[in-house]
């Protein structure tokens, strides 16, 4: 016994002493680490739906043609394409050189196949963006034409990965959604190496890339469980760059040597949702059905103070639900329509609604029901939890009262979702290349799917259906706006600040990053930056 | 064998009745029948998400899914991840390692240095041994576990820069040997093992003062002593094994959660475990995971009350079956 005992303490020791002289030997690759929150949910390409996902869809893949800094279209396996005057043909000329990365070669028959397999089967995720595709022919190998059936001006901004023929033809449809793809072959610049789910995901450099070889040998994006470790690994070098960074860490990081750090805008916004639902079926309180007492709360709120404080004052002050990363559609209300804080204004609304100071200076209306409001936050989202406490303490000036209850985020989707029970909640939206997806939030269509706020609206549904068919950006911009006013007035949702991308990434071992792109240097739709990146001891 | 025949039917039922209740359980969750957990993105068709439904079986009624879950449990099948879509056994499979490797070796540290410096401190009662050793252990047990992981984290990874903050291994690093390999993994591990184990180490440190101290006021000790035996004798002879009963137990049943991780010191450290696995399957309401986990443990904890059970039986004549 005694012997054994001393055996392991022994054993013990001897692991402890290797392991601190065990110091990291690294190989001479040049690898690039990239840390992100989470982790890809699939590489099934028709089933992904995380931005992490993306990020190595464009490692991996070509698109036809692909988006620049700016987002505006340029070159990627075509390298040239015209469309007909009436907007209805489209032709593009594929680059002659470029191969999957088992070998064969890229062909118009991919093109054509993907097009037509996600047609064909209607694969949810790309639907919209060949929604307008009749037809598709491949007169040479580097030819396709695509004709269309209505004109559409999305032809130049599709995110469709192109796909292997010769792989996916002998993937069964049915099957397609569910499918492992664990070994994707595309044509892009990197390929995966190796994945260790929910640890990492290694890429190499594609020697053979059409459009040269990358000058990194290795991507490797690594999943934290916790920001703080990850802003740690930053700090220390261990990964060379994070998006997505909480805004008090981000403050310490400006100050580190080596490390540039950007902020971007981002294209979605933060919001309180109003339950508006006017049904029985409802069972949020029936007083926020009155208009009045919503835009009283736009008054008794002070954005300015909650991103101050809460973000600190890293985004914009919400108004509208098109955030200002378009600012051709945007629309900032001006004059009289405007509703910024103003305490004052806000009591007075209410005093003229009926609704007067009542027991616990809460204001009730006639029938003696109180502006008492449940908001729902999530737990875990800080920046969220210390908004509402805000929102908590200006609304109890103005005489509403809420009450603040912290839920995981499956618990809120349940009582906002399935149940409509709820009042008010808080939470934020990431919007697309296209502002689109954020107006069809408020579509009657979308109650009981992705309507959060059982707001009903026919003048604003039947200007959504309208937009989507305007080619004219002018036209269309018009149209925008009036919908952003109608939400703005309506104030079914309470759009509080846009938020900010922070990004901080290191220049003391790489450079060429992109950070001119809009979305910042890292998680950008163009995803430039993968193909400039270099070590800076080798220039290219 | 008369001992196993008289317990394992008991095992089975226990096991048995887990089995439902987890089935059951985590289908009360809030938004526990959404299609949210297969699918959550607006680009999603209705079509789509009642075909995936149909694959996932979910379509059907909740009996019938409830018997079709037994009979693949069984068969020894747990099922696919809602949110992965790949089979259940895999992802459980790739964390079960890091889990043992890193729970395990904390639990063996903590049990030998608990045990040692209880019984240091029960011999030594009322010194500064006892008052040091018991100060320092309970202080360790009530610090939150999170805390004390972030403070190593930034006192030797930041401070010192002597060790990596994350995962198990440099990751996408191609290791020349395995030797190297095994290098790596004990650089990394060592900072999440040293926080498990001081958190442990109290536990394990009052029980053996607690019973050591019992023991030895006992009157066969003082006979000991009145024979002329030395101390290590009286020590190791006859004082600690008796101390040893309650020990065994807490060993026992603490074994049985060896499985459960440590969801803490794994998401501090980013290491690939059970426990962050089974936290991030509750978040995004993936039953066929956490049923998979629960069942681990639940026969995990089983077997080693079954152990407890036999050790006691040998260690202690008292004890029949």
């Amino acid at each position: 016994m005694q012997r054994l005992y001393t055996a392991f303490l022994t054993a013990c020791m001897c692991l402890l002493l290797s392991s601190c002289v065990a110091a990291a030997r690294y190989s001479n690759r040049n690898t690039l680490r990239i840390g992100w929150n989470g982790d890809v949910d699939t590489l099934n390409p028709f089933m992904a739906t995380e931005s992490q996902s993306y990020e190595a869809f464009r490692l991996i893949y070509d698109l036809l043609i692909g988006f620049g800094k700016n987002l505006e279209p340029v070159p990627d396996l075509a390298r040239s394409w015209e469309s007909s005057h009436d907007g209805l043909k489209w032709t593009y000329h594929l680059a002659h050189n470029a191969r999957w990365q088992d070998g064969q070669p890229v062909t118009s028959a991919d093109v054509k196949f993907t097009y037509e397999y996600i047609i064909r089967n209607k694969m949810d995720l790309f639907i919209l963006y060949v929604a307008a595709i009749n037809k598709i022919d491949t007169p040479d190998p580097y030819t396709v034409v695509f004709t269309c059936k209505t004109p559409s001006v999305l032809m130049e901004q599709i995110f469709v990965p192109i796909l292997p023929k010769h792989i996916w033809e002998k993937v069964d449809p049915k099957t397609a959604l569910t499918r492992e793809d664990d070994h994707p072959i595309g044509s892009g610049p990197f390929r995966l190496a190796e994945w260790q789910k929910n640890r990492y995901m290694k890429f190499t450099a594609n020697e053979s890339y059409f459009r040269g070889r990358p000058h990194i040998d290795d991507v490797v994006f690594v999943a934290f469980a916790n920001t703080n470790t990850m802003m740690q690994a930053l700090r220390l070098g261990e990964i060379q760059a994070v998006s997505g960074i909480p805004p008090p860490l981000f403050r310490l990081l400006k100050q580190e040597p080596g490390i540039k750090t950007i902020v971007k805008p981002s294209n979605g916004f933060s919001q309180l949702t109003l339950n508006v639902w006017s049904s029985p079926k409802s069972k949020g309180n029936p007083l926020l059905r009155d208009v009045r007492v919503r835009q009283a709360m736009v008054y008794g709120i002070d954005k300015r103070r909650l991103l101050d404080i809460s973000k600190l004052g890293y985004g914009d002050i919400g108004s509208t639900i098109i955030p200002k990363m378009f600012p051709f559609w945007h629309w900032e209300p001006a004059g009289k329509e405007r509703m910024d804080y103003n305490p004052q204004k806000a009591r007075q609304i209410l005093e003229d609604a009926g609704y007067h100071v009542g027991p616990d200076s809460i204001r009730v209306d006639k029938k003696g029901r109180p502006l008492r409001f449940r908001l729902y936050a999530r737990s875990g989202a800080s920046e969220d939890l210390a908004t509402s406490q805000l929102i908590l303490e200006q609304l109890k000036e103005v005489g509403i009262a809420i009450d603040l209850r912290t839920v995981e985020k499956a618990t809120q989707d349940n009582y906002i979702k399935d149940n409509a029970d709820f009042d008010l909640a808080i939470y934020s939206w990431g919007g697309d290349s296209d502002p689109n997806f954020l107006l069809s939030l408020f579509t009657t269509k979308q109650i009981k799917n992705w309507n959060d706020y059982y707001y009903s609206n026919p003048a604003y549904d039947k200007l959504f259906e309208q937009q989507q068919h305007l080619i004219n950006r002018n036209e269309r911009r018009k149209v925008l706006q009036q919908m952003q006013r109608i939400i703005y007035h309506d104030a079914p949702s309470i759009v509080l600040y846009y938020d900010s991308t922070l990004q901080g990434f290191r220049t003391d071992k790489f450079a060429g990053w992109r950070d001119d792109q809009v979305e910042g240097a890292i998680m950008a739709l163009g995803g430039l930056t993968y193909r400039s990146i270099y070590p800076v001891e080798r220039k290219p | 064998m008369t001992f196993l025949l008289s317990r394992l039917p008991r095992a089975i039922f226990t096991i048995f009745i887990i089995l439902v209740i987890n089935f059951f359980l985590f289908r009360l969750m809030p938004g526990a029948n959404s299609d949210r957990n297969l699918v959550n993105s607006p680009r999603f068709s209705a079509e789509t998400k009642a075909q995936l439904r149909k694959t996932f079986g979910l379509d059907k009624p909740l009996g019938t899914q409830f018997l079709v879950y037994l009979a693949n449990t069984a068969r020894g099948r747990l099922g696919i991840s809602f949110a992965q879509k790949r089979p259940v056994s895999d992802i459980i499979r790739e964390k079960v390692g890091p889990t043992l490797l890193l729970v395990g070796t904390a639990e063996a540290l903590a049990i030998v240095l608990g045990m040692s410096l209880g019984a240091l401190a029960a011999w030594r009662r009322g010194t500064w041994w006892d008052i040091g050793a018991v100060g320092f252990s309970l202080t360790m047990y009530s610090v939150p576990t999170f805390w004390l992981g972030i403070l190593m984290v930034s006192m030797f990874c930041v401070g010192l820069r002597a060790f990596p903050t994350f995962g198990m291994v440099v990751p996408g690093e191609v290791h020349a040997s395995s030797w190297l390999y095994a290098m790596d993994v004990i650089h990394h591990m060592f900072l999440p093992v040293v926080t498990l184990t001081l958190v442990l180490l109290g536990g394990y440190l009052l029980i053996m003062k607690e019973s050591l101290t019992g023991v030895l006021a006992e009157d066969y000790i003082t006979t000991a002593r009145a024979k002329g035996l030395t101390d290590s004798v009286i020590l190791s002879r006859h004082a600690l094994p008796n101390a040893m009963l309650p020990m065994v137990t807490l060993i026992a049943l603490n074994l049985g959660f060896l499985m459960g991780g440590a969801i803490e010191i794994e998401t501090v450290f980013s290491w690939p475990g059970l426990g962050r696995l089974m936290f991030e399957s509750l978040q995004s309401r993936d039953f066929p995971v956490l049923q998979g986990i629960f069942l681990i443990i639940t026969i995990m904890v089983v077997l080693a009350n079954l152990l407890a059970d036999w050790l006691y039986l040998v260690l202690d004549p008292r004890v029949k079956a």
